[in-house]
């Protein structure tokens, strides 16, 4: 074969190794902790201006800003505005759910379920080119006139329908990213349907499987409503419709001219929380389901009560899609229909409140392991729980009308998504990283990382419910520094800050743990946890098509400490 | 994953991944065109004035139009080729219709009744659209397993059967007083 043979085989094989899923599963990796960090920085300046809400920026950080959003040194409020709105959307939109499903999903799904590959390869790809494209047009949003979009991540209405151009990028990147979800969610749904290995029994999937499986359902049928608000929004914003803007609508004391009317602003909300409050249910099914993997694995037994468990994450996701209006108790709803969504937030608790106790009750009798993957699994369950269980007063109209848009709202849902689950997602990055890369991470470096991380991001968000049941609103621009009531909480404010700096200086121990691993880790071998799952039945890392036979299934996924095994582990599958 | 699993069914689904893939999207679908049609109920249910929608509507227009995605439908599992022309020329015609009001003034703007039809045309049409793409796609496919081809073209006639009952809601939507 000539040089032009040589050339188109290589083209070949670059072009399917752009849908393998590990591929794309890295490049969403890589991606989303771009994001991550994106977002983490936009939340460092909320938090300087929080800590001193009269002093300019460091001078650096006020250059690199530029004169329009920090004039003379001092962050403008529409500045600020558009942090806090780009902070939740990159977080929630393009950092923290695309790590779960986009990441650990799309690379560890086929491997969990012993297929050579996604259904769909080809949308595979196709999902993760999309997520990029809307992701960097909404944060193409800075560059525009008046800057990104500055309403909130929630984006309500009538105020975004008259905010400034950036909001028309976040739109559009709603738009990419819901067609990139429905892709990867199908592909997902039915690459555990259709490419299970032979033996594999829905009753024998790791429970990660299954809350990838129910997460990818949730997007399906819920990320649609948000897509039609979306396209609603749009209308109203470029061809003058008039979908959630009432009539006599006044703005700045002056009435409105020029448009019909006739809207409604609560339509958006209801569009919005139907996929908004599901889409928490995406982001901690997946890292329940992390979590459940290590602690099986670093407790050396099964999961206590895995057909609960199951069971508890379908009901989780059927219920999740009817809680949506507890978010909008102060809309005037009524008592009626506010108490059909308080009983179904109550219940909703309840198959949670199952996987965690579950969670806990696997530990027991077992022989722990501190490996750093299970202190981040460990520390996700309290953490969660307080995540968790902080939500309750807001899911009960008589207590959310007290605390609804104070500072206890942003504690209660960052101890879910930050260190509930991004501790799950530190847990699965070093749990699963031996797989990837086919070394070990270093423990100690580890342990560094887990130490500060826990310690700090305790320190943010703890004093957030103490500021929140003092009164104090959220997304205020100077920390509530023109509130009498909020004067002595302000020094809260600043502690709160120094503790975010220590969290990026946390993480300088995972960043040098990861490049030093990759380059001179201990070499891990196929199964260097003495794993039952069949991912671990590949080599580290896996060939381009997983396994170097189709794996047929024996037993459950979680065959540990069997009596009479030499070993404390049994593989759930063998290779052919 | 070989061809044969993506066309043939699997021994304990009993469903090919073509099919279970086109039902998920005919599913995230639904949940689209349930937000609008809900919104749609919810702002003429809420609005003190809505014209009689039954001029949006033009019979010929209307009558063209759901002739051309009948025989799109009908023509899926035979030839492929027809479903698309008819899915273009429909989506062609939606858009005159729609330039048309727009030249006379029937923007938008004027009042959520006209908005919500340039939506749900413009939704449905966006839809139409990728069923022509997969069509003529289909076309392309024409020397492929017999077996694989038909089930090809069943999945196709799914996905239009799905427009033409979309179709039907939007001309009920803005049919009934």
């Amino acid at each position: 074969m000539g040089a032009a043979g040589t050339g188109e085989r290589s083209l070949i094989i670059r072009a399917v190794r752009l849908t393998d899923h590990k591929v794309v599963g890295l490049q969403y990796a890589l991606t989303s902790f771009a994001f991550l960090f994106v977002g983490f920085l936009l939340m460092l300046l909320m938090r300087w201006q929080l800590a001193w809400p009269t002093s300019p920026l460091p001078s650096a950080v006020a250059a690199v800003v530029g004169e329009t959003n920090a004039p003379g040194g001092y962050m403008a409020p529409e500045f600020y505005n558009q942090l806090v709105a780009m902070h939740g959307s990159v977080m929630v939109f393009l950092a923290v759910v695309p790590l779960l499903t986009g990441a650990f999903g799309t690379y560890l799904v086929p491997l969990q379920i012993g297929a050579a590959r996604m259904v769909f390869p080809r949308a595979t790809a196709a999902a993760y080119w999309l997520y990029l494209a809307a992701g960097l047009v909404m944060l193409l949003g800075f560059a525009a006139e008046g800057g990104a979009a500055n309403t909130g991540w929630t984006s309500y209405p009538p105020l975004a329908v008259m905010a400034t151009r950036g909001q028309d990028f976040w739109l559009c990147g709603i738009l990419l990213l819901g067609v990139s979800t429905t892709l990867a969610a199908i592909n997902t749904i039915a690459t555990v349907v259709q490419l299970r290995a032979p033996g594999l029994t829905f009753m024998r999937l790791p429970f990660f499987v299954w809350t990838q499986l129910v997460a990818a359902l949730l997007l399906l049928l819920a990320y649609p409503s948000l897509q039609a608000a979306a396209i609603l929004q749009l209308m109203d914003r470029l061809a003058g419709s008039s979908f959630f803007l009432p009539s006599g609508l006044v703005v700045s004391g002056v009435p409105l001219q020029g448009y019909s009317g006739g809207g409604n602003p609560l339509l958006w909300q209801h569009l919005f929380w139907f996929l908004g409050h599901p889409e928490v249910y995406v982001l901690i099914l997946p890292a329940m389901g992390i979590v459940a993997e290590i602690i099986a694995n670093n407790t050396r037994r099964a999961l206590w009560g895995y057909k609960a468990m199951v069971a508890s994450a379908l009901f989780l996701g059927v219920m999740s899609l009817v809680v949506w209006a507890h978010h909008m108790f102060l809309t005037g709803m009524g008592t009626r229909l506010g108490t059909f969504f308080q009983i179904t937030t109550m219940i909703v608790s309840i198959p949670s409140v199952v996987i965690v106790t579950s969670l806990i009750l696997s530990l027991w009798g077992g022989s722990i392991r501190f490996t750093t993957p299970m202190l981040f699994a460990l520390a996700f369950l309290p953490m969660f729980g307080i995540g968790g269980l902080s939500g309750l007063p807001l899911g009960l109209a008589a207590s959310d009308v007290i605390l609804h848009d104070t500072w206890y709202v942003v504690g209660h849902f960052h101890f879910v998504v930050a260190p509930g689950t991004l501790f799950a997602i530190f847990a699965g990055l070093y749990y699963w990283f031996p797989k990837v890369t086919g070394r070990q991470m270093n423990h100690a470096l580890g342990v560094v990382h887990f130490w500060g991380s826990l310690l700090a991001m305790t320190a943010i968000f703890l004093p957030m419910f103490t500021l929140g049941l003092r009164g104090v609103n959220r997304r205020l621009y100077d920390a509530g520094l023109q509130y009498v009531h909020a004067q002595d909480t302000l020094g809260i404010q600043t502690h709160m800050t120094w503790a975010a700096i220590f969290l990026g200086l946390s993480q300088l121990p995972l960043v040098a743990n990861i490049i030093l691993s990759v380059r001179r880790g201990l070499v891990a071998g196929p199964n260097p946890w003495g794993a039952t799952t069949l991912e671990w039945a590949a080599s580290s890392p896996p060939p381009p098509d997983n396994f170097t036979s189709t794996p047929r299934v024996v037993s459950g996924a979680y065959e540990y400490s069997v009596p009479g095994d030499p070993t404390d582990f049994r593989m759930q599958g063998e290779l052919a | 994953m070989t061809a044969a699993s993506m066309y043939e069914p699997r021994s304990d689904t009993r469903v090919t991944s073509l099919a279970l893939g086109t039902w998920l999207v005919l599913a995230s679908a639904t949940m689209l065109f349930g937000a609008l049609f809900s919104s749609y109920v919810l702002l003429r249910v809420g609005s003190a004035t809505w014209p009689d929608t039954r001029s949006m509507l033009p019979v010929a227009q209307t009558a063209t139009l759901t002739v051309l995605l009948v025989v799109a439908t009908w023509q899926a599992r035979q030839r492929p080729l027809y479903t698309a022309a008819c899915g273009i020329a429909f989506v062609a015609v939606a858009i005159l219709g729609l330039w048309r009001m727009w030249t006379m003034g029937v923007v938008p703007a004027a009042h959520l009744m006209v908005a919500c039809w340039y939506v749900l045309i413009g939704v449905h049409a966006t839809y139409v659209v990728a069923g022509s793409v997969a069509a003529a796609c289909a076309v392309r496919a024409r020397d492929a397993v017999p077996a694989h081809q038909a089930e090809r073209l069943r999945v196709l006639r799914l996905y239009w059967c799905f427009l033409d009952v979309t179709w039907v809601a939007i001309v009920l939507c803005f049919w009934v007083r």
